[in-house]
């Protein structure tokens, strides 16, 4: 599913974020890289997100080529990735009104959309609160929602940001089970984090980043 | 509903009162260019020192009420075939404010002393209810001098830079306010013609929009200066001509529209930098 090569990067500041990055991730398998803050765990994921282009090496998602992809093919690779990342906020109206939002921009009807929607919402443990609005979700619920964003229009692979970051032991392991939920319906999720791995995810192959490098 | 009015609804749905406060002085300062515009294009510049304007009279009949169109018919060609009148024009009922008259002939004679003869003529016919002589005919034309000319040029100018600048804060602030939309659509692979394209019709919209209001405007100001020639209205000889009003009205729509573009285009340039 995903084949990182020689994967290099500096930021805007000449900062050397990546150094000769190589992953593979196969279909369906869940991956967790860790890492210390300003690991560039966050970097590796807007790159495999295709939000920012490779600068020196390979990207390849579902066997292709990220930076060799026109504009049309690339726009198309996009919608099969879901993306949270860890500053993502939740817009004002209701948890169902949001993903609503995204089906229908991208083409839904609007009862499609809801469909996908309360599917999502069914995955991430949130239909109880479908009704409620973003901005009286618990951090949890907001993350659970956010989860439920990302995955609404069904994308193959799902790339999660720092999802356990300030987040209580048990709150981890329900964010945990959820991405475990998520995963057992044929995704393939590559997640980061920086703290302590949820016990649910404890079996899942885990690698290190750390100044730029990763090691299994 | 498409794609595109979702995101549309969803765009003028997110506008705060104070980005949508500055999008409606964008469009009022539309209207201001668009006034401008067809100020230059209604008013004549003043004749040369020692003429009058022009050599020719214009005078108004209005129509009885209760004529046929086929008199009315017969009264044109007779008009036509005059040889002291150069020009008639017939001007409708529904272009008129006043409601006792089925229409008007607009009447230029070929000379000036050719028309008090005319308007004896027309006075004495029993189809006509009443003839008034128009500004153009005593030379009391309202003139637009060369100095105010280019003060209105260097004010539609100022005003569509104005225009501009205030478009660029109302949008800035709609798109603030469409940020969280933007992200979800950026990080869903969304084409962003998908978010775009609403945000150049709100553009679009605005000249649209402006551009109508001035017509509403105009159009009136049109039909109470047909219907009283002896209105100060009556003294702007452009107002008098339906074919140069309907020219303004047609080149006001264009002007509104390329200039709504211009907006919606700096809006999708603020959207592109935005998203980037």
């Amino acid at each position: 599913m995903v084949q990182v090569s020689e994967l290099s990067h500096t930021d805007d500041d000449g900062i050397r974020v990546l150094e000769d990055v190589h992953l593979h991730v196969e279909r369906e398998e869940l991956v967790v890289i860790a890492g210390p803050a300003v690991a560039g765990k966050s970097t590796l994921l807007r790159l495999l997100a295709a939000q920012i282009p490779p600068q020196a090496g390979q990207v390849l998602v579902q066997g292709r080529n990220i930076a060799r992809l026109g504009r049309r093919k690339a726009i198309g690779l996009r919608r099969r990735i879901g993306y949270l990342p860890h500053d993502f906020s939740l817009l004002d109206g209701t948890v169902l009104e949001n993903l609503e939002f995204k089906l229908r921009a991208l083409g839904n009807f609007r009862e499609q959309a809801e469909e996908r929607s309360l599917i999502a919402l069914e995955d991430v443990g949130l239909t109880a609160k479908l009704a409620t609005r973003a901005a009286e979700l618990d951090q949890v619920d907001r993350l659970r929602a956010g989860l439920a964003v990302a995955i609404c229009n069904e994308p193959l692979l799902l790339l999660v940001d720092e999802p356990f970051a300030d987040l209580e032991p048990e709150d981890r392991d329900a964010i945990g089970s959820a991405l475990l939920r998520i995963h057992a319906k044929g995704r393939t999720i590559i997640i980061t984090t920086r703290g302590p791995i949820p016990a649910a995810l404890e079996a899942q192959r885990t690698v290190q980043l750390a100044d730029g490098r990763l090691t299994s | 509903m498409s794609t595109f009015l979702f995101v549309f609804r969803s765009l003028v749905g997110s506008l705060r009162l104070r980005g949508a406060l500055l999008l409606l002085a964008t469009g009022v300062l539309m209207i201001c260019v668009l006034g401008a515009f067809s100020t230059l294009f209604l008013l004549e510049a003043p004749p040369p020192a020692g003429t009058t304007s022009g050599s020719e009279g214009e005078l108004i009949a209005y129509l009885d009420a209760m004529l046929p169109t086929l008199d009315i018919e017969h009264l044109y060609v007779d008009l036509r075939n005059d040889p002291r009148i150069a020009r008639v024009s017939y001007v409708l009922p529904q272009q008129l404010t006043r409601r006792d008259v089925s229409g008007a002939f607009i009447v230029a004679t070929s000379t000036r002393p050719d028309t008090d003869s005319v308007a004896e003529d027309l006075a004495a016919n029993p189809s006509i209810a009443r003839v008034d002589r128009t500004a153009a005919h005593s030379g009391a034309l309202a003139a637009l001098p060369g100095s105010l000319r280019t003060g209105l040029l260097l004010g539609l100018l100022v005003g569509i830079a104005l225009c501009l600048a205030v478009a660029r804060f109302g949008l800035g602030d709609a798109l603030r306010s469409f940020d969280g939309q933007l992200r979800i659509l950026h990080l869903a692979g969304a084409d962003p013609w998908t978010y775009y394209a609403p945000i150049l019709a709100l553009g679009i919209g605005c000249g649209v929009l402006a551009s109508a209001a001035f017509i509403a405007i105009l159009y009136p100001i049109h039909m109470a200066a047909l219907s009283d020639v002896e209105s100060p209205l009556g003294y702007a000889q452009g107002l008098l001509d339906p074919a140069r009003v309907q020219l303004v009205a047609v080149l006001t729509a264009l002007i509104g529209i390329s200039l709504g573009s211009l907006v919606g285009a700096l809006g999708v340039g603020l959207a592109a930098r935005r998203s980037a």
